[in-house]
């Protein structure tokens, strides 16, 4: 994995090296307002890559995502049909910074078979722009909203019936960085819980469609970090070294559960608790609590080589899923932990 | 299908028209009162017929109530994504019908109560659940 400032290199960076200096006509139409703001096209990646950091005068960011359902693997011989943003869930991380304007275009692809839509919790504005982009399959909505507030916020579909769309998974993150942006870290990287209500029990085969009663009773049968059961481990475990400072976006899509959110063997030595930003952050603490449709910021740095769980300490949901790993190289550190032989 | 446009079919229509209390939960036009009792269902050759419009999110039937006996349901979605149109109680229903499009369901109906719902994810929930009664 590749530190942040060498995110460049991505693809996602070629999209978000395109400034338009077209002074106020992005898709082919004057602003509403801005003129005279420099047009992004924003930098999309999916989870658990996040964009690179902010650090411009506030413009006018064009954004692009398309609502797609999809069937894809929730656990290994599992397959579910996913209503998306963007074909992933969570959908694309979404970053830009306190004072931009967004303009946020929304395409459900012809091949849905559901209307979705968008509330960004980062919008000032009724339904955070639910009501104005109750889109089609096949059909495009836009509406622009202004960043106000710095925060790291949820994003997820409104449309009826609006639980069952985001237990279904549309869901995702966008990070409003605060002036002057983030401190620099080594390593940012972004997760996010949700919770599965499949017919067949858990690890039963197949394809397994959504469970309606087993959502109101909120007893889901897969909790998992980004998606799926294995999303965050093996050979996809987030990467660090020792001495590296690794910053994690989290959220928690819900629909119905608390996250206990817990990383094995550290300390967070920085939160920003439900993702607010302009506080004072918590330090030292161990487990920090992410309410569904909320979100926190989370830094530690990594001293001693080996692996890290990242987990909701709501426990037995590890068995359901909760776990992902975050695995660090370099020298050890006997000074701050070994073993002693008795 | 197509539509028969028989006599009995502007009877349907009436029916339509005079029994809108029955309409849907959560969208639709607002239900007329009915100025008398709803007429019964028009009697056809699979029996009697009771139409159907599906729309996002809510049914609305021809008849307030549905007589017992065998019964043509015959269902049009007039909303935007497509929809389908199941009996809970007895498991049938018809396959997805996109919009615009028609289907026809005939069923056997005791007296009773009986859910008619889409059961597509989210649709039930969203309002398309309609408690018909059967005389």
């Amino acid at each position: 994995m590749r530190r942040w400032w060498s995110h460049a290199r991505g693809p996602g960076a070629v999209a978000a090296a395109l400034v338009l200096l077209s002074l106020g006509f992005a898709s082919g139409r004057p602003a509403a307002s801005g003129a005279g703001q420099a047009v992004i096209q924003a930098s999309l990646l999916a989870p658990p890559r996040v964009p690179p950091p902010v650090r411009r005068d506030p413009a006018r960011v064009v954004v692009s995502l398309q609502t797609v359902e999809i069937r894809g693997q929730l656990a290994d011989g599992v397959e579910y049909e996913f209503w998306t943003f963007g074909g992933t869930v969570p959908g694309p991380f979404i970053r830009v910074r306190v004072g931009d304007t967004v303009e946020f275009h929304l395409k459900n692809a012809s091949s849905s078979r559901q209307i979705h839509s968008i509330d960004f919790h980062a919008v000032n504005g009724p339904g955070g722009g639910s009501p104005l982009t109750q889109t089609r399959p096949g059909q495009e909505s836009v509406f622009q909203w202004k960043a106000l507030n710095p925060g790291l916020y949820v994003y997820h579909c409104a449309s009826p019936h609006i639980p069952t769309h985001i237990a279904n998974g549309m869901y995702g993150l966008i990070l409003v960085e605060p002036a002057g942006g983030l401190p620099r870290v080594d390593r940012e990287y972004y997760v996010m819980q949700g919770e599965f209500y499949t017919k067949g029990r858990r690890g039963e085969k197949g394809l397994q469609p959504y469970d309606s009663a087993k959502a109101y009773l909120e007893q889901p049968e897969y909790v998992v970090f980004n998606g799926r059961v294995g999303a965050l481990t093996d050979t996809s475990a987030l990467q660090a070294k020792v001495g590296e400072t690794v910053r994690l976006f989290v959220g928690n899509g819900g629909p119905n559960l608390m996250s206990a959110f817990h990383v094995i063997g550290e300390i967070f030595d920085l939160v920003y608790p439900e993702g607010a930003m302009g506080s004072s952050p918590n330090r030292n603490v161990q487990t920090t609590l992410i309410p569904p449709g909320g979100a926190a910021v989370v830094e530690f740095t990594i001293n001693a080589p080996g692996t890290y769980l990242l987990v909701d300490h709501s426990i037995f949901r590890l068995d359901k899923g909760a776990v992902g790993a975050l695995t660090a190289t370099g020298p050890a550190a006997p000074e701050v932990y070994q073993g002693i032989k008795p | 299908m197509t539509v028969r446009w028989t006599g009995l079919t502007a009877v349907v229509l009436l029916a339509l028209v005079g029994a809108g209390a029955c309409g849907g939960r959560q969208a639709g036009p607002p239900a007329q009162p009915a100025a008398s009792q709803p007429p019964p269902a028009a009697v056809g050759e699979e029996g009697r017929e009771v139409e159907v419009t599906m729309h996002e999110f809510g049914f609305r039937l021809s008849s307030a109530e549905v007589p017992a006996g065998r019964v043509t349901f015959e269902v049009r979605n007039e909303g935007t994504i497509e929809h389908n149109f199941i009996v809970a109680e007895l498991g049938q229903g018809t396959s997805p019908i996109p919009p615009g499009g028609k289907a026809e369901l005939t069923v056997d109906l005791q007296p009773g109560t009986y859910t008619v719902v889409c059961d597509i994810p989210g649709h039930k929930e969203a309002g398309m659940s309609l408690t018909v009664t059967v005389r």
